[in-house]
Order: structure tokens, then sequence, then C-alpha cells
């Protein structure tokens, strides 16, 4: 039976690097995928199991091609990419397949979707990956992660070069129930050069129900993007709407230059 | 005649005999033509670069009176004459740089032929009539020369054709294919991908629209900057780009997503504040700094007959207009059409409604919900819905009721659910197929609407099991009948949906010179 396996694997030009794991009986790489002491040896026990197992179907995860979408983004959308075989081997090819920085951010984006990435591995993933996009699309993970793994986590994409990532990292916390604990993540973002984190901030203000973050919320109003003053006078909206119409800068707002902007002031208004 | 009489003809009249009311006739005639963009002799030079003009059937014609022994005629050219040209028969006659001619006569009456290089030209045309034994002119008139404005389709009018880029094999789009073929039969053209670098997005790189003036129709394709240089669809099907077909396009250098002409649309008709769009309003969308090249939009807006208008994309990851909003025509409804529009509020309730242990085997590769239960439970794709609706989708509906006078009567409410996509900074796309991204081809006395399945249902054969759907298929205008596309793999998963993979060209109708002169300020 192993040797089956095994011809099987080199049949389908299984990567050199499993080559070790290959010789472990399935016996110990069930006991590694559970026990082993690193995520990295947990995790390369799993992908010799997801050989051993599917192996067409990892072949198919290892080998496969993106499509491009509508504005030439590399991704992985097939049934191929999908499925708990699928999600391990994808995620073996962003740690040592040599894949294309252009395609790190689809690749990602499919291993999360396929569920190949435990909430433990996002944060070893996320420190060694080198595409801002990739390291958004793993944030999602920390969606559903335990509070104690995700808000960590979290904290830490906080401090990301990227304003596409800190953004994420916020929007993130904004969905989970637990997220107000770390208010002091979002209250960091209000104030971030990036308008985007801003953005999110005040997003995350209403969602959250910060009520504590209410004057940082109304200093959005006047922020130059759109977006943020957008995000901010719906954080009031959903914080306390009757105050919110109150506030001179909100009634001020029915004349904001961006049309949605004052469309949505104007609504408010109105009630 | 009394000189009064003359005067009030618009005739400069400096004799007390009559002249030949011929003459008299043509002052104050307006020669309306077409721009002479296309290339009748496909020599690859567009037929206003060619300067000859033999056989080229788009140039207006003006017959001239006879000029009897004695008499001349002298031509004067005027105003933009850096774009119009004036031909006595197939001999150039009056240019940039030839603004007066004189006709000796006698002969039997000649014909003149005007020749526009642009849109929306407006030049001038001095006749003075003279005879050698008279000091005065005997007669005088001024014509202006005029072309048609550009105009743009939209759904109201009748299909001629559709086309898709036909994808075979595995992985490809047969089924969206055969979707079309069967509602359309021959007037489907499916063109293979392969040859044009596997770019399937044809909405997105082509735009029709139609040039006509009395006796004159040119038809257009406007080509996008997204792709150039031949590249993917830049290299068009020849069907395209046949003889008397004219591309053209506005701008150059790095495209944005607003560049593409799934970003451009076209309303029907419309009556706004008493003033009355009889080939309907252009709109696109505005993504912050980010709108269609400033060319484009220029060019748009200084054909004055479909006023165009802007809504924000800027909510959403591709970034386009057709992606949440489209017309069909309705013969029950006051305006004869109704604006369909998502409304993420309905598509919350369609899918808490749903049994949660429904199972979407198309939703798990591409968004990671393998039961509605998963979807109804994610807490961030509620709020995420709720703030698009709110933020952005009802701030795009009160512009168009105020930009197309339209009321809630008009509007027609869709279930829809966006996601906020990781890859796109968080911005939204599709999560259920968008199905406002519908083409719609008006035949005969029906009108076929083809609209991406939403494949809310475990079993994909089952059609009437999808409640999305029913929905639809309940809300559809009397006489629309509806064509469901499987457009997941190649489309939907891609980012579009059915109209940003289709285009369609349509019949063009009307006489702008008659029924839109009230919206031309010149």
């Amino acid at each position: 039976m192993l040797i089956t396996a095994l011809l099987t694997l080199a049949a389908l030009a299984a990567p050199p690097h499993l080559d070790a794991l290959s010789a472990r009986s399935t016996v110990e790489l069930d006991r590694a995928a559970l026990s082993a002491p690193t995520w990295q040896e947990r995790h390369d026990a799993r992908v010799a199991l997801a050989w051993r197992s599917a192996p067409d179907e990892a072949a198919l995860a290892w080998e496969g091609q993106p499509v491009l979408s509508r504005t030439m983004v590399p991704l992985f959308t097939s049934p191929d990419f999908h499925g708990p075989v699928a999600g391990v081997v994808l995620v073996d090819r962003l740690r040592r397949g040599g894949v294309p920085q252009h395609w790190r951010g689809g690749l990602t984006q499919a291993a999360v979707l396929a569920g190949g990435v435990e909430a433990e591995a996002v944060i070893g993933l996320f420190r060694d990956e080198p595409v801002p996009e990739a390291r958004a699309a793993l944030l999602d993970v920390l969606g559903k992660a335990e509070p104690g793994l995700a808000l960590a986590g979290l904290a830490e994409a906080m401090e990301d070069e990227s304003g596409r990532v800190r953004a994420t990292a916020l929007q993130v916390l904004a969905g989970r129930a637990d997220g107000a604990a770390r208010a002091d993540l979002v209250l960091r973002g209000s104030s971030d050069s990036d308008y985007e984190v801003r953005a999110a901030a005040m997003q995350a203000i209403g969602w959250l129900g910060l009520a504590d973050l209410w004057d940082t919320a109304v200093g959005g109003l006047s922020d130059p993007e759109a977006r943020v003053r957008m995000k901010a006078l719906r954080a009031l909206e959903r914080l306390d709407s009757a105050r919110a119409v109150s506030l001179t800068q909100v009634q001020a707002m029915a004349q904001d230059p961006d049309k949605s902007v004052a469309s949505v002031a104007r609504r408010l208004l109105a009630r | 005649m009394s000189p009064l009489l003359m005067l009030a003809l618009g005739l400069a009249c400096y004799r007390e005999e009559p002249v030949d009311s011929d003459w008299a006739a043509l002052d104050g005639q307006a020669v309306i033509g077409i721009a002479n963009l296309d290339d009748d002799d496909e020599n690859e030079v567009m037929d206003w670069e060619d300067l000859q003009v033999a056989g080229d059937d788009d140039l207006a014609s003006l017959s001239l009176p006879a000029l009897l022994e004695g008499q001349s005629l002298s031509l004067t050219l005027t105003g933009d004459a850096e774009r119009s040209r004036v031909w006595l028969d197939d001999e150039l006659l009056l240019d940039a740089s030839t603004l007066q001619a004189t006709l000796s006569g006698p002969d039997s009456g000649r014909e003149l032929r005007v020749e526009f290089s642009d849109f929306r030209v407006l030049a001038g045309l001095e006749l003075s009539l003279g005879h050698e034994d008279e000091d005065g002119p005997l007669a005088q008139a001024a014509l202006s020369l005029e072309s048609a404005p550009l105009i743009l389709n939209h759904h109201l009018q009748q299909g001629e054709y559709e086309m898709a880029m036909e994808y075979t094999g595995f992985g490809g789009n047969s089924a969206f294919i055969r979707g079309f073929e069967d509602g359309l039969g021959d007037a489907f053209d499916g063109w293979k991908v392969a040859s044009y670098g596997y770019d399937v997005w044809i909405q997105d790189e082509i735009e029709f629209a139609t040039q006509t003036a009395p006796g004159l129709h040119m038809d257009l394709v406007l080509d996008s900057i997204r792709s150039q240089n031949g590249q993917y669809l830049d290299a068009l099907p020849p069907k395209l780009a046949e003889p008397g077909v004219a591309v053209i396009g506005y701008g150059q250098g790095r495209s944005s997503s607003q560049d593409y002409f799934g970003n451009l649309e076209v309303s029907p008709p419309v009556t706004v504040d008493g003033v009355h769009y009889p080939y309907g309003r252009a709109y696109w969308g505005r993504n912050g700094t980010l709108a269609p090249h400033e060319d484009l939009r220029t060019m748009l807006e200084s054909q004055q007959v479909q006023r165009p208008f802007e809504l924000d994309v800027s909510w959403l990851c591709v970034g386009h207009v057709d992606e949440f909003i489209t017309f069909l025509p309705d013969p029950d409804s006051d305006k004869g059409f109704v604006m369909w529009v998502t409304d993420t509020a309905l598509g919350w309730d369609l899918i808490s409604e749903m049994a949660p242990e429904t199972e979407l085997p198309r939703y798990g590769p591409t968004h990671g919900f393998d039961t509605i239960g998963q979807m109804v439970e994610d807490d961030e794709l509620l709020l995420v819905n709720q703030d698009l609706q709110a933020e952005y989708i009802e701030p795009n509906i009160e512009i168009m009721k105020q930009e197309l006078g339209l009321d809630d009567a008009d509007i027609v409410r869709i279930p829809a659910l966006f996601e906020a996509n990781r890859l796109c900074g968080g911005y939204s796309l599709s999560l259920i197929p968008g199905t406002a991204n519908m083409t719609v081809y008006p035949s005969g006395d029906t009108v076929k609407a083809f609209i991406p399945d939403p494949f809310l249902r475990t079993d994909d054969d089952d059609l009437s099991s999808d409640p999305m759907i029913t929905i639809i298929e309940d809300l559809l205008p009397s006489g629309v009948e509806a064509h469901w596309l499987d457009d997941w793999s190649t489309y939907h998963a891609a980012w579009g949906e059915v109209h940003c993979g289709s285009n369609t060209r349509r019949t063009p109708g009307g006489s702008w010179w008659e029924d839109a002169r009230h919206l031309m300020g010149d």
C-alpha cells in the first residue's frame, strides 16, 4: 500500500521536499499533524498526508495555474483549488513553491477559502509573506479564530508597513464580536497616514459600537477624504443617530462636496 | 417679389428684378453630414485623411442651381474650416487652406459634397451669385454646414446582433455561449477567444454608437484604451471593423478600470424638468480621481444630445456602473421602461429565508461559503452589505432619480449581495452573481434578457429550486423573456458577469436634427 502510494506520489511529481516525509507511515504522519512541536512541522505532515490520500487533487493544487480577473489580477478560483487537500497544498506552495510574486495574493486567498490556513499558521505565514495583498488575505482567517490568537495577530498586522494590510486588520477586527477589546487599535488607526486605514477605523467605531470613541468619529467628519467622512458619519449614526443629527458638523455635511456623503447626511437629517 | 419679402426669406437682393428662386431657397439651409471616419476603400487610412472622395458614400450633398451664361458663384467656407471640406464632384474646392473659390457659368447645376472630420462640427458656406455685367451680387445665401453628434445606444433599441468570446475546451464557457445561441440563433456571434489573448471582456473593450444625418448613417465602434496596440481585444474581430464602420478611440496612456466600457451606459429616453432627451442620457462611474479618460468625457459632453452625468463607483472593486444598475423595456410603465437596481436588504432577506443547510456547491471555491447557513452567520457580510446600500447604492439611486427624472414607480429593486474582497483592498464584488449585470436584447415584440444564473441552490440543473430565479422572473416586465446563463467560472469568478462578457449592436433610430435641436446650445 505504502509502495503504491509512493509510486503514485512520484509519478505525480510531488515536490522534492516531501521525500523525507514520504517514508513515514500514515500513523506517524497523523500523529505529527496533531502534535509536532511547530506549526511548520504539523503542516508538513498534513501536506504529506494530503498527497498520500488524494494525489490527483494535490497535484492539481500544486501545479494549477491562475486565471486573470477582469482587472488582470491572477486568481485561483477553480474548484481544483477547493477542499482540505487543496488547502494544505496551496499553503505548501506558498511556503516553498517558488510562486511568482504577482500570484501570491490570489494563491493566498484560495488557500484561505479552501480552509487550508490554520489560524496557528497565520502569524508565521504573515511574517514571511512579501506581498501586501497576500498578507491582507491571510488576515481573513483571524476573523473567526479564537480570541487570543486573533487579537494578537491583528495587533501585529497593525504594525505592518502596508496601509492596505493595516486597513484589513481593522476591517477584520470590526467584524469580530470581541473586537471592542482592542479599541486601542481602532483609535490608533483613526490617525493613520493612510486614509483607507482611517476609513476602516471609522467603520470599526460604528460596527463595534465604540461609544468612547465618539469624539474620534466626530473628528473623522472633517477628514479630507470623502470615504473617511462617510464612514465617520455612519459610525455616529450607528452609535446614536439622534445625537449625530444635533451636530453642526453633520448638518453641514448635507452640502458635502462628495455627493454620496451629502446624500447620506441629508437622509440622516431627514429622519 | 418685393425686396421686403425677399429679405424676410433671408435673401439679400440688390436688383429690382427677381432672381432665380432656387438660389433664394438655399439661404439659411443646413447641410447636415457625418464625420468621415471610416475606411471605405480599406487602404488602412481613415477616409478623411485620404483626400479623395470618389466612391465615398459618407459625404453630405448640396445641389446648386444652374449658373447661366455670364454668371459666377463665389463660395466662402466659414467657421470650423479645419474640420470641414467642400468638394465639387470629386475635386477639393474648399478647405482650411482654400477658404474661397469661384465657379463660372454656364453649367447645368453642380453637386457640392461636404465632408467632416469630426462630430458636432459647425461651419458655414457663403454663396454669392454675380454677373459679369453687374457690379454687385445678384443674390447671396448663407448655409450652415453641420456634422452629426455621436449617439450611444440604449437598451430600448432593437438588437441587431449579439457577440461574446468563445472559450472552448476544459474550463471554457460553452454553457454561456450555448445560452446566447439558444436565445438568439443566427443573431449571435461567438468569436474564438484564443485569437485575442484569452480576453473575454468584450463589453469593456468596445462601445457601439452611431452617427446619422439625412440619408447618411455610420456605425461607430469606440475602442477603449483598456488594451491598446492590438493587444487582447484591441485587435478587434473583423466583423466589428468592416468597411463602413468607423473604429475610434479617445485618450492614451495608462488606463484605469473606469476607462472600461462596462462603466459607460445610457439611459432610455427621458424627460427631466421638462427637457426631453430622446436618446437618453449617458452616465459613467467615478472613483475619486479616476473616471473615464478626460478626452472621452470631453467628447461625450460636447455631443450635447445625451448630456452625461456621473455615479459614484468608489465602493466597487472593479468599479463599473453596470454592476448594480440596468434598464429594461416595460410596456406597462408610464415611461416605457424600468430601472433595475440592486438592493442588499432584499438579498439578505432572501438568504435568511432559505434553509441554512442548503448546500451551495458553486460558492465554496469562489467565495468560501459551502452553505446558506455560513453566509447568514457571517456578521461581517451583513454589515458590509448594510453599509453599501446606505452609503453608496441609495445615493446613486438619488442621482439617477434626479438626473433622469425618475420616481420610485420607475425603479425595481432586486435582491443582491456583495462581499468585501481582500485582493481588492476590501472593496466590493458581487457575492451572488449580479443579476443587474444582464444583457438586454429587444427583438421584435419581445425582449430577451440574458441574466447571470445565481446558482443559489444545491442542484445546478434544477433552476426551479432557486429562490433568486423565482424572484427575478416575477419582477421581469411583461414581454421580457429570461435566459439564465452560466457565467460562473469564466466571468463571475473573474469579477464580471454576463453583460461584461457580451456586447450588443443595436439599430439606431430617430432624427436628432428634428427631435434633439433643443439640446444643442449652438
